[in-house]
């Protein structure tokens, strides 16, 4: 004889009757979509800004920057101290003997009608920039220039402003067109135009650089080139690897929404778990005698709480899906800016796994307390019950 | 039926034909909703959680609507076109001073340099008395002003900036630089503070206000008459985009040529260039509301399910399918109405929590108030739920077979 998992009976007993109580259920679904779908909507920002931080970093890069400053961009770095830093131990050298090092400026450039200043950026690199920056390639056009006032696009700005190849930016001494667009595996770079660092300082008038991003032998001779900076009285600059420093700006920029998407998340689910259980009371209420019988035949007050468990479950994660399919259909790789960065939403699987996971703990603070009440029903009067 | 009769039991002893329909009502209402008020204070918790999402959102969304209302229409911003970091000469104050329309333009410069550790980055924003009108919101009486360029060195801080310094009246407040900075090759710059004052909108971190001319006297002189950029007031804020664009067109092909945009239109600029923090907004509140709505809905359904003889016995004493249709709406209205007072003022409660205790991460928005304007958006927003949620149960009660309902069959 075939033995049957109480629980699964009981179960199935319970999902049986579903379609009866089709309307509380389907608030059950909704309610747990609205909180996945919102939160995860959410989060794709946080996702999506981290994901384009840490493309552009490499732990065995370095950037370079003035201490006052506490940033690349900040307080400038003079050209007597820029050639100290290439004689920083632990550098690698390119087969010509030349450090492999890119003494960079940021200049905010004025955007298009209707963004923001400080939205538009330009990045005047050295001759070893692009080779410093992963997944750099040419997708239209040609490279700038060394020494030309020429200028390359990022492929988002390029969609964001609308910085076509062929159009010109002005810039303080004449119009510098746009000769070529690039892709840097998403990063950062890629929401930023690219010019000649010494062309670019000329022509802004600027003296200092910004910053000096270095490729390091390896990920290990950082804390001794860190030391060996810091520590030289000739230089007042501090060096953070490339992929710390890109991490700390992914922080500042999506702290913010990170925050924002918890505090809302919590909120709603506050909500979803108080209907929950309301809904859950009607239904151990409406399925009284269902239980009552199942336990007089002699299933145990155990198997009973865990099908109500289940059901709550069930109908929760059928709602964690549809939230997460929907926010994966709206706003999955959708362009966004936020300052300056140019980046796309992501809600990854992993994401989606994870709204699965909160949806399945939802469902167990609002199906506990139904699921305890529906075990401790006496069954003589329960069994009578109208 | 004893719930029923409980309460029908007063509408007959308090009504009259002249007597308040309301009042009639009242104890049918107040029995339905209390005879399961384990799952009436649930549904009303809920509802007070989607309000109280509904309500912040709401008044998040009125900051940044506020931050762009409040950006002053008669004055424009004039920068260096291109970042120059040396900024623009101040000798372009009086050519722009001189285009028609032009009130008055102040000028800005800040020190900027660390307090006590390199880490410590801190700016005094530095005016002259053009300000006056340029930046006439900012919250100096005219005696402040007169005392901010007649002390050198003094400061004014807003509450947030002296909050995050420390700094009370009478403090000194030293900022280190570069020693080329100075003319006197110091390091240093000492300023005192005059006062705290109340915080400006347009600073989220609060800002060290200091006088221009004090620091320019200081500065090495080859760095000196340079600004970073001028606050213009205009006369005829009709004119502002228009005086925006004749100031760019005289200085377009100078050695410094200048970016002008009125303040409401960078306000609107920065709003659209973020995030859109505004729509996000409604996105979530509204999917909040749609959560409450199928609640509501479920809640009513549920009770009208259960008391179909209750209903069915006071349509055949003579109720009229509106009365009944008010009962249900009442008994829908009144916990969403409730959760929705409730859950804006929750939302106030979040709002007023001290700045300290917020995340960092929320710090750089615009701060919510919930205003009454909110409530009445909340009580709009939760009567509207209610007719949604009772459209359903009201159609099926119009159709009750009485008889049926009355002989105790499903009808």
């Amino acid at each position: 004889m075939k033995v049957l998992n109480p629980p699964l009976v009981a179960c199935r007993v319970g999902f049986m009757s579903l379609g009866q109580r089709l309307g509380s259920s389907l608030v059950i679904v909704v309610g747990i979509a609205c909180v996945i779908g919102v939160s995860l909507s959410m989060l794709s920002i946080t996702e999506g800004l981290v994901r384009m931080f840490s493309a552009g970093g490499d732990s065995s890069h370095a950037i370079v920057y003035s201490a006052v400053g506490q940033r690349e961009g900040g307080a400038g770095l003079d050209r007597s101290s820029v050639g100290i830093i290439l004689n920083a131990p632990g550098i690698a050298v390119g087969p010509d003997g030349k450090p492999l090092a890119s003494a960079e400026i940021i200049e905010s450039l004025p955007p298009a009608a209707g963004f923001s200043e400080g939205s538009l950026n330009l990045r005047g690199i050295g001759p070893e920039g692009s080779a410093l920056m992963p997944g750099f390639k040419i997708v239209s056009g040609r490279m700038f220039r060394s020494g030309a006032r020429e200028l390359i696009v990022g492929q988002s700005a390029e969609s964001e402003f609308g910085l076509k190849v062929g159009a010109s930016v002005i810039m303080p001494n004449g119009e510098w067109p746009i000769v070529g667009a690039f892709t840097a595996n998403g990063s950062y770079a890629e929401s930023q135009l690219l010019g000649d660092a010494e062309t670019v300082m000329s022509a802004a008038r600027v003296a200092d650089y910004g910053g000096v991003l270095v490729q390091l032998r390896s990920a290990a001779v950082f804390d001794e080139f860190k030391r060996w900076l810091t520590t030289n009285p000739a230089l007042s600059v501090t060096a953070e690897r490339q992929s710390d420093y890109l991490e700390r700006t992914a922080n500042r920029y999506s702290s913010f929404f990170t925050t924002f998407a918890y505090f809302i998340g919590c909120l709603m689910a506050m909500g979803a778990i108080f209907g929950s259980i309301q809904i859950m009371f009607s239904t151990v209420e409406a399925r009284t005698r269902e239980i009552a019988t199942l336990r007089a035949i002699g299933y145990g007050p155990l198997a009973i709480a865990a099908s109500f468990l289940f059901e709550t479950i069930f109908l929760s994660l059928i709602g964690a899906v549809l939230g997460s399919i929907a926010a994966r259909l709206l706003f999955n790789e959708r362009q966004a800016i936020s300052g300056d960065a140019i980046f796309r939403l992501r809600i990854s699987g992993q994401m989606m796994v994870f709204g699965l996971v909160a949806a399945a703990c939802l469902a167990i603070l609002g199906g506990l307390m139904p699921a305890i009440r529906a075990a401790r029903l006496p069954v003589a009067r329960a069994i009578r019950a109208e | 039926m004893r719930c029923y009769t409980q309460a029908v039991g007063p509408l007959f002893r308090l009504g009259s034909r002249s007597g308040d329909v309301r009042m009639k009502y009242w104890p049918l209402v107040q029995s339905a909703l209390l005879r399961r008020p384990a799952e009436a204070s649930l549904t009303l918790l809920a509802v007070t959680c989607g309000f109280a999402l509904f309500g912040f959102m709401i008044a998040l969304n009125a900051a940044y609507w506020r931050v762009i209302d409040s950006a002053r229409v008669d004055r424009i911003y004039v920068n260096s076109r291109f970042d120059d970091p040396n900024g623009l000469p101040i000798a372009l104050e009086k050519k722009i001073e001189a285009i028609d329309g032009v009130t008055r333009a102040g000028a800005f410069r800040w020190v900027s340099g660390y307090h006590q550790d390199p880490r410590h980055f801190a700016s005094v924003y530095t005016v002259d008395g053009g300000m006056r009108f340029g930046w006439s919101e900012f919250p100096l009486t005219a005696s402040q002003w007169d005392e901010l360029f007649a002390s050198g060195t003094g400061i004014f801080a807003t509450k947030k900036a002296a909050e995050r310094w420390g700094l009370h009246r009478g403090d000194t407040f030293e900022i280190s630089t570069k020693p080329q900075v100075r003319e006197d090759r110091a390091s240093g710059w000492t300023f005192h503070v005059l006062g705290i004052v109340p915080d400006d909108p347009e600073w989220d971190e609060g800002v060290l206000v200091g006088s221009y001319r004090y620091a320019e006297n200081a500065r090495s002189a080859a760095t000196r008459g340079r600004v970073l950029g001028f606050r213009v007031a205009v006369r005829d804020p009709a004119r502002a985009a228009a005086i925006a664009r004749q100031i760019d067109q005289t200085f377009a092909n100078s050695d410094t040529p200048t970016k002008s945009v009125t303040s409401r239109d960078n306000a609107e600029a920065q709003a659209r260039s973020g995030i859109a923090i505004a729509s996000l907004t409604w996105g979530v509140g509204i999917a909040g509301l749609f959560m409450i709505v199928f609640l509501t809905g479920n809640s009513i359904a549920q009770s009208v399910r259960r008391r179909i003889p209750e209903f069915a016995t006071l349509k055949a004493i003579g109720f009229t399918d509106v009365r009944v249709m008010k009962l249900v709406l009442m008994e829908a209205a009144i916990p969403c109405c409730l959760g929705a007072a409730v859950g804006t003022g929750l939302a106030a409660a979040f709002v007023a929590v001290p700045r300290r205790y917020i995340p960092r991460g929320l710090l750089n928005v615009p701060h919510p108030a919930v205003s009454v304007a909110t409530l009445e958006w909340a009580l709009g927003s939760a009567l509207l739920i209610a007719i949604a949620g009772a459209v359903l149960p009201i159609v099926r009660l119009r159709h009750l077979n009485v008889s049926v309902a009355l002989g105790g069959r499903a009808p």
